[in-house]
């Protein structure tokens, strides 16, 4: 149950990203974004936790895939096997400034999870990872005024793919927002 | 109406045909300009002269009022003082170059006359000109100054001074000018340009003018550009011109832009068709191979037309000049611009049918996000550390630093072939880049500023890899070798016996000395 409604949001999110890709295609919209990211997207693990004041996580480290806070994957480009952010990567990012600069998601702190794949070398997946998500951060507080307190960075690496069965999918590699619900 | 863009581009031809220049009315101005050369107790210095006397005539040519200078001495220097303080008294810009011997004592700096002995430790105070003197002076002037010395030469009356007796526990230095503070300058704004950093030498040149007046010539009447941009055109041909041994150092306290060669757009001619066709150099040379001068008309008017923002001059542009290198670039700008103005229309669609429903609730406004990225500097973005470490924390590969060679190359910063390797060229347009875009000029990126690069010139860059796949191919060595040969000026250096000064009076510890 719990894990169809958090695969329900990431398929969303998906397909928002789907249509980012060519230039003169629709862009990410911020609106899907703060609807995939506000408070009452959250899953009932995390709703039934979070009423039962028992809803504790460590906001800087990889938080299981089981726990169903609101979420939205973004395909972020990046040159190659590089942290460094590419023009498309930089327009998907607007979007997400302009939804976490939303009033509905004003002053919410989001985990800023990256996901590399790399088959055979999970130790630079993860760096790599962890890299791209700072370079993230990096963009937004910079660019569009978000405060660092509102974003953590976290490297994934290859631990949490949206597609465990196809794990080459580019689908896998990805950056993911997380909303802590003020964890 | 809108003037015919078509009959103004051809305005604009005719203007650099004919090589004349419209100057934008550019107020009161009044520059003083001191070359000091033919010392009586020192050597003579090769350049001063020369320097001051070109110095003077570019000035003339921007619309200066110059009251100018040679070899003077002390009463000489203060009465060409008094005439400038006089003439200045309302000026809109005031300049003040010096050429010649300079002292720097106690972080005081001082002009030296031509007639200075600098002998007595007492007696010296009353043969110097205190540079301070002259910047009070300039600051009764109400608009910006800009104040250039190129006065850190080596200096043989220093070591007079600093060996005289009684001169041990000054603080004398033989080894250029102090840094004068910019608070020292008033509110109006200011510009201190030394030719080197202060406490170096810079060096007199082998040929008539220094390396710094050189730079300072060729650049300073650059059309419609910011005097802070201009300063990093400065510094970069010094340093090209000297192999990295001077570095120029701007203190530049502006308050607003500076523009010292406004070049105003000429009033449109009257529409006229038969005119139009017989003076546009296309239509009766179609197949003539692009001219420096062609180019630089191709890229006003593709500037004008990004300025107009309008399509109809997108298109003028593109009808004049279909195979220009700017022609992708005009033509994403047609297919943006009415991309922007659909949804302007939607918008205004939705608007319509929720002022025609006003019971419609709950309104939900949808935002879209449609326009073409860019990216727009912020004082977050300044504010980042930039250097050695931040670039190599970016871990660029081979093909990722000729990208960013290429993109600096697209931005304007000419950093030769794209080779991947970072020599002091790279580096230079590196510096420049970030000078003309507000980040503190180190030559070394951070993340955001790559990510800056990287937008910035996105379309550009789009453009040129569409039209140029292999721009970024690796080249052949000897291709590398020859893109790092210098400009004819470097040579400059080695050839003919060396004026440089590098070496600077040892062994003297107690003074500083600004010095020619």
């Amino acid at each position: 149950m719990i894990d169809s409604v958090k695969s329900a949001l990431c398929a969303s999110a998906i397909a928002l990203v789907l249509s980012t890709g060519a230039g003169t295609a629709q862009q990410l919209q911020p609106e899907e974004l703060v609807a995939a990211l506000a408070p009452g997207s959250a899953g009932p693990m995390v709703t039934t936790l979070k009423s039962q004041n028992a809803l504790v996580v460590d906001r800087s480290a990889q938080i299981p895939t089981m726990f169903d806070f609101p979420s939205a994957n973004v395909t972020v480009g990046f040159d190659e096997n590089s942290h460094l952010l590419t023009a498309e990567g930089m327009t998907a990012l607007r979007s997400v400034a302009i939804a976490l600069q939303d009033e509905r998601l004003d002053g919410q702190v989001f985990q800023v999870a990256g996901h590399v794949v790399m088959q055979n070398d999970p130790n630079s997946a993860t760096r790599l990872s962890s890299m791209r998500a700072t370079s993230v951060v990096e963009h937004l507080t910079a660019y569009y005024d978000i405060p660092a307190e509102r974003l953590v960075s976290v490297g994934y690496g290859a631990l949490a793919p949206v597609d465990p069965a196809v794990i080459t999918s580019p689908l896998n590699t990805r950056i993911e927002f997380i909303n802590l619900l003020a964890q | 109406m809108k003037p015919s863009f078509t009959a103004f581009a051809v305005t604009i031809l005719s203007v650099f045909m004919s090589a004349t220049v419209a100057v934008a009315s550019v107020g009161d101005r009044v520059a003083l300009v001191i070359g000091n050369e033919n010392y009586e107790a020192a050597a003579a210095l090769k350049n001063p002269i020369n320097d001051a006397t070109a110095i003077a005539g570019k000035l003339e040519t921007l619309g200066f009022d110059v009251v100018k200078g040679t070899d003077l001495g002390y009463d000489a220097l203060r009465d060409t003082v008094r005439e400038f303080t006089r003439r200045a008294r309302k000026a809109d810009v005031t300049i003040f170059y010096y050429a010649g011997h300079g002292i720097a004592v106690d972080g005081e700096n001082y002009i030296v006359p031509v007639d200075a002995k600098l002998s007595d430790p007492v007696d010296w105070e009353f043969e110097v000109y205190n540079v301070a003197e002259i910047l009070r002076l300039i600051d009764r002037s109400p608009g910006p100054s800009l104040v250039f010395l190129d006065a850190c030469r080596d200096n043989p009356l220093a070591s007079v001074l600093a060996n005289a007796q009684g001169m041990s526990s000054r603080s004398l230095n033989n080894r250029g000018i102090s840094r004068i503070p910019t608070e020292t300058m008033g509110a109006s704004g200011s510009v201190i340009a030394y030719a080197t950093e202060p406490g170096q030498v810079a060096a007199d040149g082998s040929g008539d003018n220094s390396p710094f007046a050189l730079a300072l010539l060729e650049h300073i009447g650059t059309e419609n550009t910011d005097f802070a941009s201009v300063t990093s055109l400065i510094t970069r041909d010094v340093i090209e011109m000297t192999d990295g041994v001077q570095r120029p150092r701007f203190d530049v306290s502006l308050t607003g832009p500076l523009i010292l060669n406004e070049r105003v757009a000429p009033e449109p001619l009257p529409a006229n068709g038969t005119e139009t066709a017989s003076l546009n150099p296309q239509a009766t040379q179609p197949a003539q191979p692009a001219t420096s001068d062609t180019l630089q008309v191709e890229k006003f008017m593709f500037e004008t037309a990004m300025a107009s923002n309008d399509p109809a001059d997108f298109e003028a542009f593109l009808s004049a000049f279909p195979n220009s290198m700017f022609a992708p670039m005009a033509q994403n700008a047609i297919s943006r611009i009415q991309g922007e103005a659909a949804d302007v229309a939607a918008v205004e669609e939705q608007m319509a049918a929720l002022n025609t429903n006003p019971s419609q609730q709950p309104v939900t406004v949808t935002r879209v996000v449609n326009a073409p990225f860019s990216l727009s500097v912020t004082p977050q973005a300044l504010a980042l550390l930039s250097n050695e470490a931040t670039e190599t924390a970016l871990g660029m590969n081979r093909t990722q630093l000729r990208q960013m060679q290429l993109r600096l190359n697209l931005a304007g910063y000419n950093v030769g072939t794209p080779d991947g390797l970072v020599g002091p060229k790279t580096r230079n347009g590196v510096r420049a880049w970030q000078s003309a875009n507000g980040f503190l000029a180190t030559g070394y990126l951070n993340n955001v500023q790559h990510q800056y690069l990287t937008a910035s010139t996105h379309s550009t860059y789009t453009a040129h890899l569409a039209a140029n796949p292999n721009a970024l191919t690796p080249v052949a060595r000897k291709k590398i070798s020859s893109s790092n040969s210098k400009k004819s000026t470097t040579k400059r250096k080695s050839s003919g016996n060396n004026d440089f000064v590098k070496g600077v009076i040892t062994g003297v510890g107690a003074a500083i000395i600004l010095g020619r």
